[in-house]
């Protein structure tokens, strides 16, 4: 081949790459752009959840409810989720999830658990049953379903269903952080199992249009810790 | 003015009639356990437990004379293993097997060790924590003593109803049948039967508990017994005369006898729990006995009970 096709070839390979190169480049520029974009529009709220005595509240479900509910927002939130039964316990306690969710209920326990909810946001019973059962359970309706085991009276759980895609559960120190919002203003509150008094009084405002991260915090008034005992006590034979 | 009390022993034999046989029903309790265990064991579930105690009786005889009256101290342990059958939604059948010993600081003729296979029917008249719940029990094994002279089988059958309140209230009350049936029984003497040790009673109890938090609970337990009583003390003219049996009590000396009377006991149980996990607790109880037979013939007794309990 003379040497004139074979620098001509080697050319037009270089300037081959070279396009492909730059077009990846302003790809991945675009891309930078567009996540930068969003990211100055979306912000972060951090939220920390106190008793009345300044310690912090573990499980406690905040929700943030603004005017502008984006559908993609919508169908990230709502899902397939699962509540276990370990050691005939719900784990975990306290689970949030978005309206038209569904939750399984896996029974990893060897013996056999009869889940229920008396709740108006969801009644159901699932019958006795060990393994997993076959079909999840839809909640359809916002509020908070209390569960129970009909043979496990100890048992008790909580499935909040929030009627917003942008909910959060505190750890153990109280605080949670809400990703991604859109800019705008919310009405963000605050639940626990031991919550006195109504949820919509732990309303407060948040107003999150040209900020990218804000902060709240919620002091609640909870009842005392009353559960059903599972201790065994002495000189009582209640098996179950 | 012996067996003045047969108007009320004879009522509360009636009512332990009800227990034909404790050896046959232990028979039917093992054999109903091995064919439901066998026909549903894939859907049955295990339990067991133990506990320990140290228990303290301040008249351990159940003598009415000051001088008579004798305080002892010992410890408990127990240990059960079992199943749950459930067979439906809403009741469930437990059988189990339980081995307890109790033995006593002073007097080792009372110490026991016993054996006892249980079965009861639980039902729920409804779904939740909150609802009605009824149970039927049957309890028997043999029971053997340091002193020999007790040994025999013990059977009780009880039937509760209960209902929890809310989260802090859980109420039962129900009727139940006791029978104890002594293996070795010397001749009778003239006018007197010797079967001192074998007893039976009927009883009415009501419990109630209340849960102060996660780990603290408190328990009130009321038992009304009619039926035979078991006291032993040194010669007395009104004990001897209201008494059915008598025979010597070894297990106090050689100067007391033991006497089977008629009568009435109520005792009042006041106890605490305080859990450490899930499955153990502590428990500290205070029992105050008093029972009423003929004429001016009673004993009071007080028994306080430490007790470690863990169940699974």
């Amino acid at each position: 081949m003379p040497p004139l096709f074979t620098a001509i070839e080697r050319l037009t390979t270089a300037y081959a790459t070279a396009r492909l190169a730059a077009a990846g480049l302003l790809a991945l520029l675009a891309l930078t752009l567009g996540a930068a974009s969003t990211a100055a529009r979306a912000a972060d709220l951090r939220v920390l959840v106190k008793d009345a005595a300044g310690r912090p509240v573990e499980d406690a479900v905040v929700v943030a409810v603004g005017a502008n509910v984006p559908a993609a927002a919508v169908q990230a939130a709502r899902g397939n989720e699962i509540i276990d039964q370990i050691d005939a316990e719900f784990v975990p306690r306290v689970k949030p999830i978005m309206v038209g969710s569904s939750v399984m209920f896996p029974n990893k326990d060897n013996v056999r658990h009869q889940v229920y909810s008396f709740s108006p946001a969801k009644v159901f019973e699932l019958p006795l049953y060990a393994g997993t059962p076959a079909r999840p359970v839809l909640f359809d309706k916002a509020g908070v379903v209390v569960l129970g085991c009909n043979i496990h009276d100890w048992m008790v759980g909580y499935v909040y269903v929030s009627e917003s895609p942008w909910f959060v559960k505190t750890g153990a120190d109280g605080s949670a952080v809400l990703r991604g919002l859109p800019p705008q203003r919310y009405g963000v509150r605050a639940w626990h199992p031991r919550l006195q008094g109504d949820e919509s009084t732990t309303r407060e405002d948040a107003d999150l249009q040209g900020e990218s991260t804000a902060a709240l915090s919620f002091t609640l008034r909870l009842r005392p810790d009353v559960r059903i005992r599972r201790a065994p006590v002495a000189g009582s034979h209640s098996h179950y | 003015m012996p067996f003045m009390h047969n108007g009320l022993r004879a009522s509360a034999r009636a009512a332990a009639a009800c227990i034909p046989s404790a050896r046959g029903l232990t028979a039917c309790v093992l054999v109903a356990a091995c064919l439901l265990g066998t026909g549903a064991a894939a859907a049955a579930d295990v339990f067991y437990g133990a506990d320990a105690a140290w228990f303290r009786d301040d008249n351990v005889a159940k003598a009415q004379a000051h001088t008579d009256i004798l305080a002892d101290s010992g410890l408990a342990a127990a240990g059960s293993v079992g199943l749950v059958l459930s067979a439906r939604e809403r009741d469930s059948f437990a059988l189990g097997a339980e081995l307890r010993t109790r033995q006593y600081r002073r007097f080792h003729g009372l110490d026991m060790t016993g054996l006892g296979a249980n079965l009861s029917y639980r039902m729920k008249f409804g779904l939740g924590a909150y609802a009605p719940r009824a149970a039927v029990s049957f309890a028997a094994g043999p029971e053997r003593y340091g002193d020999g002279l007790r040994n025999g089988w013990r059977s009780r059958l009880a039937l509760e109803l209960g209902r929890r309140l809310n989260d802090r209230w859980d109420i039962s009350g129900g009727y139940g049948v006791d029978r104890f049936d002594a293996d070795n029984v010397p001749p009778p003497l003239p006018r007197f039967g010797r079967d001192v040790y074998s007893l039976q009673g009927r009883s009415l109890f009501a419990r109630a508990e209340y849960t102060f938090n996660e780990r603290w609970l408190a328990l009130l337990h009321l038992n009304f017994r009619r039926g035979d009583v078991l006291s032993s003390s040194r010669p007395s003219v009104p004990v001897f005369l209201a008494s059915s049996d008598i025979a010597p009590d070894a297990a106090f000396g050689g100067s007391y006898f033991a006497y089977k009377l008629a009568g009435r006991t109520a005792s009042a149980r006041l106890g605490a729990s305080y859990a450490l996990s899930p499955h153990s607790s502590l428990n500290v109880d205070l029992t105050r006995e008093v029972t009423a037979s003929e004429g001016p013939l009673g004993y009071r007794s007080t028994l306080g009970n430490a007790t470690f309990v863990y169940s699974y």
